[in-house]
């Protein structure tokens, strides 16, 4: 091939005026290409594979991360739903508690308005009885004290006598 | 024994001595209505700060030709002592040791005013037919008697006084 190219000689377009030029640098192309493709086309397959094998890897990790961040937000709606019950008991609980509270103050503040009517009454009566009695001692003290001085001064030595012979009289009559 | 009846006993043992027992029971008795009738001359006979020599030679300068020199000396001594509030005491006990002496019984009588010896007379035989035994009455001058009298006889009391009646009338209108 080599010498029947090189019997046409150049036509000035594709071949080049000495033909075995075209032909050494052809071998040495081949020559470069052959050991390009035995050398350097492994460590390429290579390097490929082991990206392909790190994207493969990236890819089951993220997809690991994908389904834990699904477990975990399916974790943290089941939590939310879990506070939303547990607000709901609290807030229920609450509002029962405020009731009770309420019925019950309003009880006591009846019983202790009945309790406080009762005793004023109480002190009432009591305070009443107790002036009238007061003033039934006192206008009772004034009376006898009256009585004591009318007989202060009444009594006289003839008095005297007569209330002294009227003792002995009871006396002999008991 | 009270402290008056060891002097009850003493004065009765003096008066024995003295052959004027009854005399002496006299002249104690007078002196201790004197004392209860006068609260001044009680207070001064009473009152520990004045000398015993001081209170003693008031007692000789009212009983000086009144009371015979046996009667002064004991009532003295008695004031001397300290015991002049007891002379009503000691007197009643020894009015009724010496009663009991004779078989008699003895009545102390509360009067506001002095009795006469009539009234006395009269008071005695009257009492003495109740208690059915002779009954020897020493008279006591207490003004709070107001009018009537008030005789005790050993547990016995007849109270026919003015102040009875008048604390039943301040009883009834209280």
């Amino acid at each position: 091939m080599v010498q029947l190219l090189a019997a046409e000689g150049p036509n000035g377009r594709f071949f080049p005026a000495d033909i075995l030029e075209f032909a050494w640098s052809a071998a040495a192309f081949g020559i470069v290409f052959l050991a390009l493709v035995v050398k350097l086309l492994p460590v390429m397959k290579k390097g490929l594979a082991a990206r392909s094998e790190n994207i493969r890897d990236e890819l089951v990790e993220a997809e690991r991360a994908r389904v834990d961040a699904e477990a975990e937000l399916s974790a943290l709606r089941s939590k939310l739903g879990s506070a939303e019950a547990e607000q709901e008991r609290i807030t229920s609980e609450a509002r029962d508690t405020a009731a009770q509270v309420k019925t019950d103050l309003m009880a006591r503040a009846d019983a202790d308005a009945v309790d406080a009517k009762g005793k004023a009454t109480a002190e009432l009566t009591a305070s009443t009885g107790q002036a009238s009695a007061d003033i039934q001692a006192a206008a009772a003290a004034q009376a006898a004290a009256a009585t004591e001085s009318v007989v202060n001064a009444n009594l006289d030595s003839a008095t005297h006598a007569d209330l002294i012979d009227a003792y002995i009289e009871q006396v002999n009559a008991s | 024994m009270s402290r008056a009846d060891y002097y009850a006993d003493a004065l009765i043992a003096l008066g024995n001595a003295e052959g004027d027992a009854m005399g002496l029971e006299a002249n104690v008795h007078a002196f201790a209505n004197a004392v209860a009738g006068s609260p001044e001359l009680q207070n001064t006979l009473s009152d520990s700060s004045l000398p015993a020599s001081a209170r003693q030679q008031v007692v000789e300068d009212l009983l000086t030709g009144k009371a015979n020199k046996a009667s002064t000396a004991a009532i003295s001594m008695i004031v001397g002592a300290g015991r002049a509030g007891d002379l009503p005491e000691i007197a009643r006990a020894m009015s009724s040791k010496m009663a009991g002496g004779r078989g008699a019984a003895y009545a102390d009588v509360r009067s506001a005013v002095e009795l006469s010896d009539g009234q006395v007379a009269r008071l005695e035989k009257a009492l003495s037919e109740k208690v059915g035994r002779p009954v020897t009455a020493r008279i006591t001058i207490d003004p709070s008697v107001v009018g009537g009298l008030v005789t005790q006889i050993d547990d016995t009391v007849i109270d026919g006084s003015v102040r009875r009646r008048l604390n039943q009338m301040r009883e009834t209108l209280a």
